[in-house]
């Protein structure tokens, strides 16, 4: 269908975009791997203490970087008015929603992919077996933290102070996800045997309820939110 | 008017009504948690009504994209408003219960308490969003907009909740009839005070409206 | 330059029969407590140039998002090239009607770090234009408009005028049947100037619409088969006669 095609070209264009300019990967990922560093600091005597916090500063540090996505992913459509013309395309407006979410889950799973490799290093995670379920976890969370964050950053993006307004709207709204890898982090990071399947597959399984939800209500919300 | 005024009437009514049944009707102490243990006579209405206004504001928002006009718009605004009113009465007994209860002032356990504090940040973020917007147009669709998402948290910070929570401690308390009866009539006392409130909200914000209105045709008038 | 082979674009079936391009009934827009446009009635012929004075803040600019489909009115009817286009008619036929505009505003709509040829192969995308074609076509416009040596550079070192020509060219690209200009010859040079009037004549012969928004009221009326003045947001004056006059007794309060 031409709107599939209409998507696919939005995203590849994002992507030329960005690969130009690097803008939204390089600055996610240092801001990230910075914030797991200096957690690293406060906790590198202590090997407990790195167990049980490192995974926190983990999605934490993936949580704040992420905003800095969301922020640049309308920047880089208000020089020259693009974003109008976009919008007086024949292009569905849940499809070009649809293509930014695309667009900015790439770019973050590239960020979280930098701090995987940094927290291996500083944390000395060893356990490659659980990599594939984390990864997962990862991808699911990006999902819904994008198509949330999308639709979100869309208002914010036109507003006053609105960078300040974009975190303070996010975050508590994200809860639902955080409590989901929350779980699911205590299945990957040291201390729980993997032997319970069933552990395993319930925070895959709301995490991908979440990101249906939050797909389909961003769909619907997101023409609103770029409507004159 | 007369309508409002019974309804506050009637709102004070039942919440005095409801102390009465605290005070007198309902065993002074339970088993586990000693006295303390009565003002969760307020705590639970506060939380079942603050999360049912903050749905009542999604509802408005959702109506309001559909189909826009200022009355929806308000709607919205006064029962989120009303909501976090609740929710910080809620929070506020909450802590004090817990103090006198288990010896601090916040306990993970309480999953409503969780779900309202949660919520009290989201429907604040709602209010900062109305702030940062200075078109009145646009401050209505995108309050609608995150109205509509804010009202999505509730149901699913909830079922997060219980379902992380099941591998924690679980907290009840055993609740026999006068009690039960209690908890429900509190409710219905807060609900109906609440919405009063809610209705005199929507009032001022209207006239607010009003007179911002002949303010600017009187502005364009003179020039 | 020949007319290329093919009118129509690959998927939509195209209303061919309308009485008239754009079609307004009790049009209001409101921004806070003001009205931009104030309850217009207004017909506008599907073939030929049609030109709309009037002087700052009138409404016009506000009018021609409307017809782009840029934006919504507040109320009203919209009716553009026979599909309704107010509220939820702008939602269901928004990709039909969008694929048959084209707008020339005072944003160029162009990409600052992609050249030429990348912002109008993004555009050709969007509307799903054949690749050959529309390179072959874009290849044409640049050409025509001067710009094809430029094209391999990119937009942000672009002039004005070259913006302005650049813009012309993307708009064009997939043969729109309404073509919505607002004040399009600001920035040109008279060189680009000459080639946009020329472009509006073969519009005109061509038989579609164009809607031109200039300030310059003698080239406005010159171009246009048919005209209109608005002054705060309502319609004052309608057909060229009746706008000259309104026009000469007003002091020539159109051009500004």
């Amino acid at each position: 269908m031409r709107q599939i095609r209409a998507l696919i070209s939005l995203v590849r264009w994002d992507c030329i975009l960005e690969l130009r300019r690097l803008d939204a990967v390089l600055n996610m990922s240092l801001f990230a791997v910075f914030m797991l560093w200096l957690a690293s600091f406060a906790v590198s005597s202590d090997k407990e203490a790195q167990a049980r916090i490192g995974p926190l500063i983990f999605w934490i540090a993936i949580l704040f970087a992420g905003t800095v996505g969301l922020s640049r992913a309308f920047l880089v459509e208000q020089a020259g008015g693009v974003l109008t013309g976009v919008l007086t395309a024949p292009v569905d407006h849940g499809v070009f929603y649809l293509a930014k979410v695309a667009a900015t889950w790439l770019y973050m799973m590239v960020m979280e992919l930098f701090l995987l490799g940094a927290y291996v290093v500083l944390f000395n995670f060893t356990h490659w077996e659980r990599v594939p379920f984390l990864l997962g976890t990862m991808a699911g969370f990006t999902l819904g933290y994008a198509a949330v964050g999308i639709v979100i950053a869309g208002m914010t993006a036109v507003i006053r102070g609105g960078e300040v307004v974009l975190r303070v709207l996010l975050f508590p709204v994200l809860v639902p996800m955080v409590i989901a890898i929350l779980e699911a982090s205590e299945s990957v990071f040291p201390g729980i045997s993997l032997t319970e399947t069933q552990r395993l597959s319930r925070p895959l399984v709301i995490l991908i309820a979440l990101d249906t939800i939050y797909l389909t209500v961003g769909y619907v919300l997101f023409p609103k939110v770029v409507e004159e | 008017m007369k309508l409002l005024r019974l309804n506050y009437v009637l709102g004070w009514a039942l919440v005095l009504a409801t102390l009465y049944f605290i005070a007198f009707k309902v065993p002074p102490a339970e088993k586990v948690l000693g006295t303390s243990y009565l003002i969760f006579f307020f705590h639970y209405p506060s939380a079942i009504t603050c999360l049912l206004f903050f749905v009542i504001s999604g509802i408005a928002s959702a109506l309001y994209l559909i189909e826009p006009s200022p009355g929806k718009d308000r709607a919205a605004l006064a029962a989120a408003e009303i909501g976090i009113l609740g929710c910080t009465i809620t929070l506020v007994t909450g802590s004090i219960w817990a103090k006198a209860a288990w010896g601090h002032f916040w306990v993970f356990e309480d999953k409503r308490l969780l779900t309202v504090a949660i919520m009290w940040f989201v429907y604040l973020g709602y209010i900062a969003l109305r702030w940062s917007v200075e078109s009145p147009v646009q401050r209505a669709r995108f309050a609608a907009v995150f109205g509509v998402i804010a009202a999505l948290t509730v149901p699913l910070v909830w079922y997060s909740i219980r379902i992380w929570g099941e591998r924690r401690h679980p907290m009840s308390i055993d609740l026999d009839p006068e009690m039960k009866f209690t908890m429900r009539f509190g409710a219905v006392a807060f609900l109906s005070l609440y919405l009063a409130m809610m209705s005199t909200r929507m009032r001022v914000a209207r006239l607010r409206e009003e007179s911002r209105r002949i303010e600017e045709l009187l502005a364009q008038r003179d020039v | 330059m020949s007319p290329p082979a093919s009118e129509t674009p690959p998927s939509e079936p195209r209303k061919t029969q309308f009485a008239a391009a754009v079609r307004v009934t009790g049009l209001r827009k409101r921004f806070g407590y003001r009205d931009a446009l104030a309850g217009i009635d207004l017909e506008i012929p599907a073939r030929g140039c049609f030109t709309l004075l009037g002087p700052n803040g009138a409404g016009k600019s506000t009018l021609l998002r409307i017809i782009g489909l840029s934006m919504r009115p507040t109320a009203g009817r919209v009716e553009v090239l026979g599909r309704e286009a107010s509220r939820d008619g702008a939602v269901r036929n928004g990709e039909a009607l969008r694929s048959q505009i084209g707008l020339v505003f005072h944003e160029s709509f162009l990409r600052g770090e992609l050249t030429l040829e990348e912002n109008l192969r993004y555009y050709a995308e969007l509307h799903g234009l054949d690749r050959s074609d529309s390179q072959r076509r874009a290849g044409d416009l640049m050409d025509r408009l001067g710009l094809f040596k430029r094209a391999r550079d990119p937009v942000r070192t672009f002039s004005t005028g070259m913006m302005k020509r650049a813009s012309i060219i993307r708009s064009l690209l997939h043969r729109p049947r309404l073509w919505v200009l607002d004040e399009p010859f600001s920035g040109l040079d008279q060189e680009g100037a000459g080639l946009l009037e020329a472009i509006i004549g073969e519009e005109k012969t061509a038989g579609r619409a164009v809607v031109l928004v200039t300030h310059d009221a003698e080239l406005g009326l010159r171009l246009g088969d048919d005209a209109a003045f608005i002054a705060a947001g309502s319609l004052r004056a309608r057909g060229k006669a009746v706008v000259k006059e309104f026009m000469a007794s007003a002091g020539g309060s159109g051009a500004s």
